[in-house]
C-alpha cells in the first residue's frame, strides 16, 4: 500500500510540473493584463499537434520540435496581444467581459481547426521511450513523465531566471504587482505586456508537448485542461510564479493521490468539486504569495 | 414604533409601501406621524487589515439634520469607516446604529434601504443607463416603489433638484466630472435617505463649481431632512459647511468639536502641519 | 427604440408560423423552425441572466440536458410523456440551478463563466457513470405515439408556444424594476448594493427561469430524438451557441435574441452544408470575437441609435 502511495505521489509529482508550466503562462497574461485567456490551453494542445506533426515529417523527437515551436508561439502571443489590447481594449467599456468571450471564440475557433485538419480523435506523442521507465527503488517512473517534468521544470527556471534577474523580466514583474505604479515609472507598459504575452503563449506551447508526451490530447480536450489550470491558479493565487508553480504540483498531487480512493472516471469530477469548494472559501487564492 | 419614531425592522420594504405613500420630494420623515429623525451613532468601532490598525475605536454621533465633518491625513481611516457604515465591511469591534437599528449586521443592499445613502469617491454611475435611469434604480430599489413609470418621474424630480434636468435622456457616461458628482448625489437620494454619506465629493471643482456644491449641500439638508456625514479634503467646503468636524488620525479620533474650535485645535495642527504649538508659544 | 409596431409584428409572423403545417411543408423546413423556435427561446431567457446581468453562463445546456433527461425517465418509469411533464423538466432544471447557482453566483466575472463550463462538464461525468441515467449506453425511449409528420408538428409547435411565452416573459422582465436591477448589476455590482439592489437575489431570479425555459425545450426534444446520450446532451457547443445568438442580436432588447438566432440559425445551415461542420463552429468561434469587438450591443444596436458608441477604456483598463 505504501509503495502505492509513493508511487502516486511520484507520479503526481511529475505531472504536477507540467501543469505547473500550463498554469504559469495561464497566470501571467491574467495577473500583468487582467484578461483570462480561455484560449490558453487550446495553444497548448496546438502545440501538441504541431509537435505530433512535426516528429512524423522529420521523424524526431516532439521535445526538439520545440526548437521551433517555441519562438513561433511566443509570437503568436505578440499578436494575440495586439488583437485583443490595441483592437479590442480600445473598443469596448467592459474588457473582461470582452475578454471572455473573445478568448472564448479564440479557443472555439482553434479547436474546430484543429478537428478540421487532424480529426476530433485523441492523439498522443509517440517517442521512442513511450510507455517505458525507470525504476527507481521499486518505484516506477515512466520516462515520458520524467521528461515532461523536466521540461516543465526547465521552463519554469528559465522563466524565473527571467522575470527574476533580467530588466525586462522585472519590468513584467512591476507590471504584474502594481500596474499604474508600473506606468508612473516610466515602464512602457504596452511593449512589457505584449513581452508577457508572448512569453505566456511560448510557455503554452512547452506545456502542450509536456503533456503531450504524457497525455492524449484531442481538439475539445483543451476544455479540461482549462478547468486543470483555472483550478491551479486559483488555489496558488494570480499573484506570482511560484505561487502557480506550487499550485500545480499541489493539484499534480491531489489528481494522482485521488486515484487510489475513487474510481478514476470521478476524479476529474473531484477536482472539479475541489476548485468550485475552493473558489467559495478563499477566491483570491489559498496559497499567499 | 420606538422612541425615536421609525420602525426597528432593517428589512427591505418591498411590498408594504405602494407607490403614494413613498415620501415626496423633502417631505416627511420615513415612518409616517413622527417627527423625529434617527441619529446615527458611531460607538467604538475599530477595524484592522492584517496587522494595520486602520481605525481604533472611533466613536461619534451625527445628530438630525447637522452636517458633519469627518476629516484627517491620507491613510487615517475616513473611507474605511464609510465603508463599514455602509455595509461594506464589518468591523472588528464596535456598533453602527441608525436610530435604534444595528447597521454592521446587514448587508450593503438593506443598509441602503433603511435609510443610509452613499457616494463614492470615485463616482460610480451606471455607465450604460440613462442619467434618469440611474435614479430611477436608485428609487425603485432604494424605497418600496415597484412601479418603472413613478420612478422615472420621482427621479426628474429629483434631478430637477441637483439641477442634471436637461442632462436626462443622456448616457451617464456623457457628463462632466461636476455633473457626474451631482448625479451621485441625486443617486443617493433616490433612496430617500436619513443620513447622506458624502464622501469627497468637493474635490476637483474649480471655484464656482465648488461655491454652487456648497450651496447644493445646504439645500439638501433643508428640502429632504437630511443628516449629512461628509468626508473631505477641500478645508474651504469643510469649514463653510459643517456644524463639526471629527478628526482622525492613523485610525483614531483625536478632536471633534465646531470649525473653529477644530482650526486651532493643536493636535491638528500637529497632524497636519508637524506643528508643534507649545515650542512656539501659541 | 426599436417600434413597437416590429415588436407587434414579429409576434405576429410567429403566430403566423403556427399555422405553416397547415401547408404542409417540406420536412426540413419545419425542423430548421423547431431548431430555431428551440434556440430562440433558450437564448432569450439566457439573455435574463447572461445580457442583462451580465453573468456570461456557458452552461445553460445543462439545464437542457437536465429536463431532457428528468423528463425522458418519466416516460421511461411511468409512461408519462414529456409534453405533459416538460413544466417538471423546466422544474428539475431550475432546481439543478439552484443548487449550482447558489454557491457559484457570489462569483464574479470570468470566476462564475468558468464555474459554469466546470457544471456542464460536472453534469456530464455524472450522467455517464451512473446506471440509471442509462450511462454511456445512452436512454433509450419509447418514440413518440404519433405518425412521423404529425410528431414533427407537434414538437414544433410545442416549442413555438415555449418561445412566445418566453418571448412575452423576456419582454415584461425588461421593462420592469426586475430588469432594473439586472442591468444596474452588470453595470455596477457594488454601486448597485449601494442603492439597495438585493444582486444576490435579483441573479438567482434570473439564472433560475432562465434554466427553467431550457429545461422544458430539452424536454421536447429529448422526446424528439427518442435516445438520450452524455454526449450530446451535455455539449458545449449549443451553450455557445446560446451565448452567439444573444449577443449577436442584441442584448438589451427581448427581440434581440430571436433576431440573432435567426442570423446564427442560417449562418450555420449554409456553412454546415457547403463548408462543414468543423467549418461552420470555427466561424461562430471568430463571430463571437468580431461581435463582441465591434458591437457589443449586438446587431439591433445599429437599429437602435439610442446611445453613441461606448467610451474607450478608462481608468483603471487597458491604457499602453
Amino acid at each position: 500500500m505504501l509503495l502505492e502511495v509513493v508511487q502516486a505521489v511520484v507520479t503526481g509529482l511529475l505531472v504536477g510540473f507540467t501543469f505547473a508550466v500550463l498554469a504559469v503562462g495561464f497566470s501571467l497574461i491574467w495577473g500583468t493584463t487582467g484578461v483570462v485567456n480561455i484560449a490558453h490551453p487550446a495553444f497548448a494542445v496546438l502545440a501538441a499537434f504541431l509537435a505530433l506533426l512535426a516528429s512524423r515529417r522529420w521523424g524526431i523527437d516532439p521535445i526538439a520540435t520545440l526548437v521551433g515551436l517555441v519562438p513561433l508561439f511566443f509570437a503568436l502571443g505578440v499578436v494575440l496581444h495586439e488583437a485583443l489590447i490595441k483592437v479590442a481594449a480600445k473598443r469596448t467599456r467592459e474588457l473582461g467581459l470582452a475578454s471572455m468571450i473573445f478568448t472564448f471564440g479564440l479557443a472555439s475557433f482553434m479547436e474546430n481547426g484543429m478537428a478540421y485538419v487532424w480529426g476530433p480523435g485523441p492523439r498522443v506523442l509517440n517517442t521512442a521511450y513511450t510507455g517505458t521507465a525507470a525504476q527507481v527503488l521499486g518505484v516506477s517512473v515512466p520516462l515520458p513523465h520524467l521528461y515532461g517534468a523536466l521540461l516543465g521544470v526547465a521552463t519554469i527556471g528559465v522563466l524565473y531566471g527571467f522575470l527574476y534577474h533580467t530588466f525586462p523580466g522585472k519590468a513584467v514583474r512591476a507590471v504584474w504587482q502594481q500596474r499604474d505604479g508600473a506606468a508612473l515609472c516610466g515602464i512602457p507598459l504596452h511593449r512589457v505586456t505584449a513581452l508577457a504575452y508572448g512569453l505566456s503563449i511560448a510557455s503554452a506551447a512547452v506545456a502542450g508537448v509536456a503533456m503531450g508526451l504524457i497525455y492524449s490530447f484531442y481538439p475539445a480536450g483543451y476544455m479540461v485542461w482549462l478547468i486543470n489550470v483555472f483550478l491551479i491558479v486559483i488555489v496558488g493565487g494570480v499573484g506570482s510564479l511560484l505561487g502557480a508553480a506550487a499550485a500545480g504540483l499541489l493539484v499534480g498531487l491531489v489528481s494522482s493521490l485521488s486515484v487510489l480512493v475513487i474510481p478514476f472516471v470521478w476524479t476529474n469530477l473531484a477536482l472539479f468539486a475541489l476548485l468550485i469548494l475552493v473558489l467559495l472559501i478563499r477566491p483570491s487564492g489559498l496559497l499567499k504569495r | 414604533m420606538n422612541r425615536t419614531g421609525i420602525s426597528t425592522v432593517p428589512v427591505p420594504h418591498s411590498g408594504e409601501r405602494p407607490s403614494q405613500s413613498v415620501p415626496a420630494l423633502g417631505a416627511t420623515p420615513r415612518a409616517a406621524g413622527c417627527a423625529t429623525p434617527p441619529a446615527l451613532a458611531i460607538t467604538g468601532v475599530s477595524k484592522a487589515f492584517g496587522g494595520l490598525q486602520a481605525l481604533s475605536n472611533v466613536s461619534f454621533r451625527v445628530e438630525p439634520g447637522e452636517i458633519v465633518g469627518l476629516i484627517g491625513p491620507n491613510g487615517s481611516g475616513k473611507t474605511t469607516l464609510f465603508n463599514i457604515i455602509s455595509g461594506l465591511l464589518r468591523p472588528d469591534a464596535g456598533s453602527v446604529r441608525l436610530g435604534a437599528t444595528e447597521l454592521t449586521r446587514l448587508a450593503p443592499h438593506e443598509v441602503a434601504r433603511v435609510g443610509i445613502g452613499r457616494t463614492f469617491q470615485i463616482v460610480r454611475p451606471f455607465q450604460g443607463l440613462s442619467v434618469l435611469d440611474n435614479v430611477a434604480a436608485a428609487i425603485l430599489y432604494g424605497t418600496g416603489q415597484q412601479d418603472v413609470r413613478a420612478a422615472r418621474r420621482q427621479a426628474h424630480e429629483i434631478l430637477a433638484f441637483v439641477g442634471l434636468a436637461h442632462q436626462q435622456a443622456l448616457p451617464a457616461t456623457q457628463l462632466t466630472l461636476s455633473q457626474k458628482k451631482r448625479l451621485e448625489v441625486a443617486k443617493a437620494l433616490g433612496t430617500n435617505p436619513r443620513v447622506l454619506l458624502l464622501d469627497e465629493v468637493f474635490a476637483g471643482l474649480h471655484p464656482r463649481e465648488l461655491d454652487e456644491a456648497i450651496a447644493l449641500v445646504f439645500r439638501l439638508r433643508e428640502q429632504f431632512s437630511l443628516s449629512i456625514l461628509l468626508v473631505e479634503h477641500v478645508m474651504r467646503a469643510v469649514m463653510q459647511t459643517c456644524q463639526r468636524i471629527v478628526v482622525l488620525s492613523y485610525g483614531q479620533k483625536i478632536a471633534e468639536g465646531t470649525p473653529r474650535e477644530i482650526a486651532s485645535h493643536p493636535q491638528v495642527l500637529q497632524v497636519y502641519l508637524g506643528v508643534d504649538t507649545h515650542a512656539h508659544g501659541h | 427604440m426599436i417600434g413597437r409596431h416590429d415588436g407587434r409584428y414579429v409576434t405576429g409572423v410567429l403566430v403566423a408560423c403556427a399555422f405553416l403545417p397547415l401547408l404542409r411543408p417540406q420536412e426540413y423546413v419545419l425542423t430548421f423552425l423547431y431548431n430555431l423556435f428551440s434556440y430562440a427561446a433558450m437564448a432569450s431567457a439566457w439573455n435574463i441572466l447572461g445580457g442583462l446581468a451580465g453573468y456570461l453562463s456557458f452552461g445553460h445546456v445543462a439545464f437542457f440536458g437536465c429536463g431532457a433527461y428528468v423528463t425522458g425517465l418519466m416516460l421511461v418509469r411511468w409512461g408519462w410523456s414529456p409534453l405533459a411533464t416538460a413544466p417538471l423538466g423546466g422544474l428539475a432544471a431550475a432546481m439543478l440551478a439552484l443548487v449550482a447557482g447558489y454557491p457559484t453566483l457570489r462569483l464574479r466575472g470570468p470566476y462564475f463563466t468558468v464555474v459554469t463550463v466546470v457544471m456542464v462538464l460536472a453534469v456530464k461525468i455524472v450522467v455517464l457513470n451512473v446506471p440509471w441515467t442509462g450511462a454511456a449506453m445512452g436512454l433509450w425511449m419509447p418514440f413518440p405515439p404519433w405518425d412521423p409528420f404529425v410528431s414533427r408538428v407537434i414538437f414544433y409547435e410545442a416549442v413555438l408556444v415555449i418561445l412566445l411565452a418566453t418571448l412575452l416573459g423576456v419582454r415584461w422582465v425588461l421593462h420592469s424594476k426586475f430588469g432594473f436591477g439586472l442591468r444596474t448589476i452588470r453595470e455596477d455590482e457594488d454601486a448597485a448594493a449601494a442603492i439597495g439592489v438585493p444582486a444576490f437575489r435579483l441573479k438567482l431570479g434570473a439564472l433560475l427561469l432562465s434554466a427553467f425555459v431550457c429545461g422544458m425545450v430539452g424536454a421536447v426534444h429529448g422526446h424528439d430524438r427518442s435516445y438520450l446520450h452524455p454526449d450530446f446532451m451535455f455539449d458545449l457547443h449549443p451553450s455557445i451557441m446560446i451565448v452567439l445568438m444573444a449577443l449577436f442580436g442584441g442584448r438589451d432588447h427581448w427581440l434581440g435574441p430571436l433576431i440573432g438566432a435567426v442570423a446564427v440559425m442560417i449562418a450555420d445551415e449554409l456553412l454546415t452544408v457547403y463548408v462543414g461542420t468543423e467549418a461552420a463552429r470555427m466561424l461562430f468561434g471568430l463571430l463571437l470575437i468580431v461581435v463582441i469587438v465591434f458591437l457589443p450591443a449586438g446587431v439591433i444596436s445599429l437599429r437602435v441609435r439610442r446611445q453613441p458608441k461606448p467610451v474607450p477604456a478608462g481608468r483603471g483598463l487597458m491604457m499602453p
